[in-house]
């Protein structure tokens, strides 16, 4: 199982993931920088990931 | 498998780690707010006939902001607010987010007032950085020139800013980096006042909250999110600051909060030793505004551009 970590330009592949947190990590992201969406909706980083989702992540850090 | 609200059971939005619990969307959003109403009684930040001008830069913390105080304010039947944005010139950066804060500000029926740097200083960012090196130093001190003297001209009692929690701890870090006790007690919920007629006082709502947690009730409450960066950015201390500390959080959950609440013990010390006795707050020579010089930063600054 592979998911897709889209990130601004960016797309991070990381496989077999448990968790969005651990999706989030495996794409070298610092999971408190981000908000995290599947399927449209904000998920929490608890979240299971059980399939071949697609995550995207949403900067909230000021400045870039 | 979806993780599931410590209140309801319905599908989280959010972890947190330094409270060990999950928030649905609503009563994360109904906590988030109980949270800011805390900040805004335990620091006495509003009084009931106030008038309060929003600085509103159409990013999400200030939207988010502005969306909170309208809310809050419905209930303060005296209490008025008004917002105001400092256009500083960046064609494809502030453009687009003071559509934002303009939009905002109709759904809302709140009152939006634009000062430029054009206007007041002849110049735009983008005009003065063509023979510059360094943005920031200059936007910081010529936005707050700005600031001060148009929510003065349109007779607020306060302004109210969006610093949140990660703004704050970022500034008490720098400072204590850099040495600068004096500045440092300029930090605060309701910093010191500058007892001058002129000054028109601050206060910071969202002081005690995450930036992460105002971006995701602004996402929540469907507020436009404006995503590109200034171009002037600068690769500096506070982003040195900023990654450090979101990496703690990260290994040490609560460490922001932890250091926050350290530097509130720390404050009244600091300030009965560091606040300026008698603070030689005078008219700037050129411009008016309040100085602790001849001549204030911003005139100064007016002079190299
Ligand atoms: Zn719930
Ligand atoms: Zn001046």
């Amino acid at each position: 199982m592979v998911v897709n970590v889209v990130y601004g330009d960016e797309i991070f592949q990381v496989k077999e993931p448990e968790t969005v947190e651990e999706a989030v990590e495996g794409a070298d992201v610092n999971p408190e920088t981000v908000i995290v969406e599947m399927e449209g909706k904000v998920v929490s980083l608890e979240e299971r990931i059980e399939g071949d989702e697609e995550i995207k992540l949403i900067n909230v850090v000021s400045g870039g | 498998m979806s993780s599931e609200c410590w209140k309801c059971g319905d599908t989280a939005v959010i972890h947190r780690k330094y409270e060990g619990k999950s928030w649905c969307s609503e009563h994360f959003q109904e906590q988030f707010e109980s949270l800011v109403k805390d900040t805004v009684r335990e620091n006495d930040l509003f009084e009931n006939d106030d008038r309060v001008c929003v600085a509103l830069s159409g990013g999400m913390d200030s939207s988010a902001l502005l969306l909170f105080l309208v809310e809050l304010f419905e209930d303060w039947k005296n209490a008025e607010l008004i917002a105001l944005t400092v256009d500083e010139g960046i064609e494809n950066y502030r453009d687009e987010s003071i559509e934002i804060a303009k939009e905002l500000c109709d759904d809302l029926g709140v009152e939006l007032h634009i000062a430029s740097f054009k206007e007041e200083f002849g110049k735009s960012l983008d005009e003065i950085m063509e023979d510059k090196d360094y943005g920031c130093t200059y936007c910081g001190v010529l936005r707050r020139w700005i600031l001060n003297k148009k929510s003065r001209e349109l007779d607020a009692d306060k302004v109210a800013t969006a610093h949140n929690l990660d703004d704050e701890l970022q500034s008490v870090f720098m400072n204590y980096l850099k040495g600068d006790m004096k500045r440092m007690v300029r930090l605060g919920a309701k910093p010191a006042v500058i007892d001058d007629e002129k000054f028109v006082p601050r206060v910071k709502p969202f002081r005690e909250t995450p930036e992460k947690e105002i971006a995701l009730y602004g996402r929540l409450r469907d507020l436009e999110l404006h995503q590109t960066e200034c171009p002037y950015v600068e690769d500096s201390l506070r982003f040195d600051v900023r990654d450090f500390l979101n990496e703690m959080e990260r290994k040490r959950p609560s460490t922001k909060f932890t250091a926050l609440r350290a530097f509130d013990k720390l404050l009244p010390v600091l300030e009965e030793k560091f606040s300026e006795e008698d603070p030689s707050i005078r008219s700037c020579e050129e411009c008016g505004e309040i100085t602790s010089g001849d001549v204030c930063k911003a005139c100064q600054f007016r002079k190299e551009i």
